[in-house]
């Protein structure tokens, strides 16, 4: 069986696009074929079959008949509106990253003052989601808000950033300059939720007490969207390469995200896994992804500046930090995840269409067997099996 | 999650706007002038004369104990309504050796940062329940407690062992759930436990991830920098709320190991009256980070 994906773009500097084709990668490795459909791509996600696939109901069900696709799994619009019209040709399910509340969109509102935003979101709720097979959510914060309380949680992972593992203690260096950064897109049109007038604030709090402590920021954007940074003292790096942002996010001494709405923030936990303690704000799923929660700008404040005396203090937090996301957030346990909830699909529709195909059968016998062994019986019996096989080869 | 847990869902209640505009906040606390060598005690009270009374006649003898040994005591009862004659006459009676806060609204941590911004003067304060009865003269467990503050500038708070009044533990510090269901949410270790190993040659100071506001120690710059207790708390959790904070300030976390004390724990709060929102909140912001630093 394969599994068909869909995404609105494959875009590099978009985490929805590292999640889908992650997961591609992983599943491959698990045995379980799986294609990307979106509307635009940039070509930079080599590893995976990634299709340009129109969003009407005829095209992917063309498509899934030619390629016999098993599952369809919608990570955006506009491919969860036309999940419920594909329930005939395989399993559909929706995978939520969640939509940043109406509220930091004013510009949308409709006359009757409720947004387009909160419409498709109700409608999601009412017309769509119970007519899927099933709905995952990215995070227990995305869980509730979208409404779909039985939503099960799969956490995104995060290894596919470089280990280079914890910074060694003279990184924090007492001398030098306490370096501070974000990274985010830096266009307008998501500024509002984004945070970026509150990232501002904090930068201007610290400039106002001449400290010696220096801001920067990372992301997609203009030369234009740069100079507003620069202008209030923050060193912009604007549309830097993957190697300039493990790099940034690597030699920061403190990563912060002012966001005032995230599913899950994938540059947060990026940062951690590079060795990066992170500081948020307690709003969206923050409280999920990240030990050093701050309950308002103040508080925020006054950690930098507690991490500025105390360096010793800043390299326990910068462990600390990289261990929880990098014991927590794994790609393979997400791989896993999804394949269990393929198998109890199967354990509840074993007289269904999936009960007929082989990889469901071969899935169920190996999760059964995992099941009962464990993992490290598992692999002394591969072990066994492959020492076996190849005495018999000699 | 569980239907059973499912009030302790930390999404829940808050929704991500009412978060948005605490999170935007810029709130400090004052800041206060010079803060002189010394101890300050806050004690929130409401009537109870049989408690109160005693409480302050005890601080009192106290406060002439430490002055021998040129240590300042401060006594500051932050009144949230009391109308009982006999604890009028015993503010009127003590009114040059204690300082009272008049007509507060009852509210654990706006009543205690009030009353710090308003009247505390030392570098060490002491928030105290008006239930705390001591066995023996308290000098020496407050000398030891001003001591170790002295000695070790690491330590931000420090509290101290609690006993009900049938003498089995009630409070050695608090700890978490680290898994499952529960995770994040605080409990007390060995509640009333019967016999308390706690019969020592000298008094030992443990380190604990948190401890109870009904008797907890704080220098009080650290407690001015994280903005005192946080006033989002309705009922609960602000105690372990600021050993927390205060943790994650690198400051540590310790218990005064002792049997002297007893607390008539519920003896101002009603039994049952858990504040699932207030829990909720805590899970929320401190369940990764208990996880990371103690588990």
């Amino acid at each position: 069986m394969k599994i068909l994906f869909l995404a609105i773009r494959m875009h590099n500097g978009y985490g929805v696009s590292v999640v889908v084709d992650e997961l591609a990668v992983r599943l491959g490795s698990l045995g379980v074929k799986s294609i990307i459909g979106c509307l635009e791509s940039d070509n930079s996600f080599v590893r995976s079959d990634v299709r340009i696939l129109q969003p009407t109901t005829e095209a992917l069900r063309t498509f899934i008949r030619d390629h016999g696709v098993g599952l369809v799994i919608a990570h955006t619009s506009p491919y969860f509106e036309l999940l419920h019209t594909l329930r005939e040709d395989a399993y559909v399910w929706a995978w939520e990253h969640g939509e940043p509340s109406p509220s930091f969109f004013p510009d949308s509102i409709y006359e009757d003052g409720e947004t387009s935003r909160q419409r498709r979101a109700d409608y999601k709720l009412t017309n769509i989601y119970p007519k899927l097979d099933a709905v995952i959510a990215i995070s227990e914060f995305v869980r509730n808000d979208i409404g779909w309380l039985s939503a099960p949680v799969i956490y995104n992972g995060c290894d596919h950033v470089i280990d280079l593992s914890i910074k060694p203690r003279p990184f924090f260096n007492d001398a030098k300059p306490l370096r501070v950064g974000t990274l985010l897109r830096l266009g307008k049109g998501e500024a509002a939720y984004k945070g970026i007038q509150p990232f501002l604030d904090v930068a201007s709090y610290f400039k106002k007490q001449n400290s010696p402590v220096t801001f920067e920021i990372m992301g997609r954007g203009s030369p234009e969207d740069g100079e507003e940074f620069a202008k209030h003292g923050i060193k912009p790096h604007i549309n830097g390469t993957d190697e300039e942002r493990s790099a940034y996010l690597r030699g920061l001494d403190v990563f912060i995200s002012c966001s005032l709405w995230e599913g899950f923030n994938l540059p947060l936990v990026e940062a951690q896994a590079s060795g990066t303690v992170a500081l948020a704000l307690d709003v969206g799923a923050h409280p999920e992804v990240t030990p050093f929660i701050c309950k308002n700008l103040a508080d925020l404040c006054h950690r930098i500046e507690t991490y500025d005396r105390d360096r010793h203090l800043l390299y326990v937090h910068s462990k600390e930090s990289y261990r929880f996301v990098r014991g927590r957030f794994l790609w393979d346990q997400c791989a896993l995840e999804l394949f269990k909830l393929m198998i109890s699909l199967y354990g509840n529709a074993r007289s269904g269409r999936l009960a007929k195909s082989r990889f469901a059968h071969l899935a169920l016998k190996a999760f059964d067997y995992f099941g009962r062994i464990g993992l490290k019986g598992t692999l002394k019996k591969t072990i066994q099996f492959v020492s076996f096989k190849l005495r018999k080869l000699s | 999650m569980d239907a059973r847990y499912e009030k302790l869902n930390p999404y829940l209640t808050h929704d991500n706007k009412s978060r948005v505009s605490a999170a935007v906040q810029w709130a400090q606390s004052d800041t206060k002038g010079a803060l002189e060598p010394g101890l300050s005690i806050v004690i929130l009270n409401l009537n109870k004369p049989e408690l109160i009374v005693p409480l302050i006649e005890t601080l009192i003898q106290l406060q002439v104990c430490l002055k021998q040994k040129e240590i300042v005591l401060e006594i500051i009862i932050g009144d949230t309504g009391s109308t009982d004659p006999q604890v009028r006459n015993c503010y009127k009676k003590f009114r040059d050796q204690i300082k009272v806060g008049e007509d507060l609204k009852y509210h654990f941590s706006r009543n205690n940062n009030e009353m710090f911004a308003k009247y505390v003067t030392r570098d060490l304060v002491l928030f105290m329940n008006n239930d705390i009865i001591f066995r023996t003269d308290p000098n020496k467990l407050f000398c030891d407690m001003i001591q170790r503050f002295e000695k070790t500038p690491q330590t931000g708070i420090i509290g101290a062992t609690l006993l009900y009044d049938d003498l089995r533990l009630q409070h050695h510090g608090i700890d978490f759930f680290y898994r499952g269901a529960l995770r994040g949410l605080s409990y007390h270790p060995g509640h009333r436990d019967e016999k308390p190993l706690l019969n020592q040659s000298h008094r030992p100071f443990w380190m604990v991830p948190a401890v109870t506001g009904a008797f907890l120690g704080i220098r009080s710059k650290l407690f001015q920098q994280i903005g005192g207790f946080d006033r989002d708390y309705r009922t609960e959790c602000q105690d372990i709320d600021l050993c927390l904070m205060a943790k994650s300030r690198g400051a540590k976390i310790e218990l005064m190991v002792t049997d002297e004390i007893i607390h008539l724990e519920n003896a101002t709060r009603e039994k049952g009256s858990e504040d699932w929102v207030d829990r909720q909140k805590f899970v929320r912001q401190w369940s990764s980070f208990v996880e990371v630093m103690f588990e």
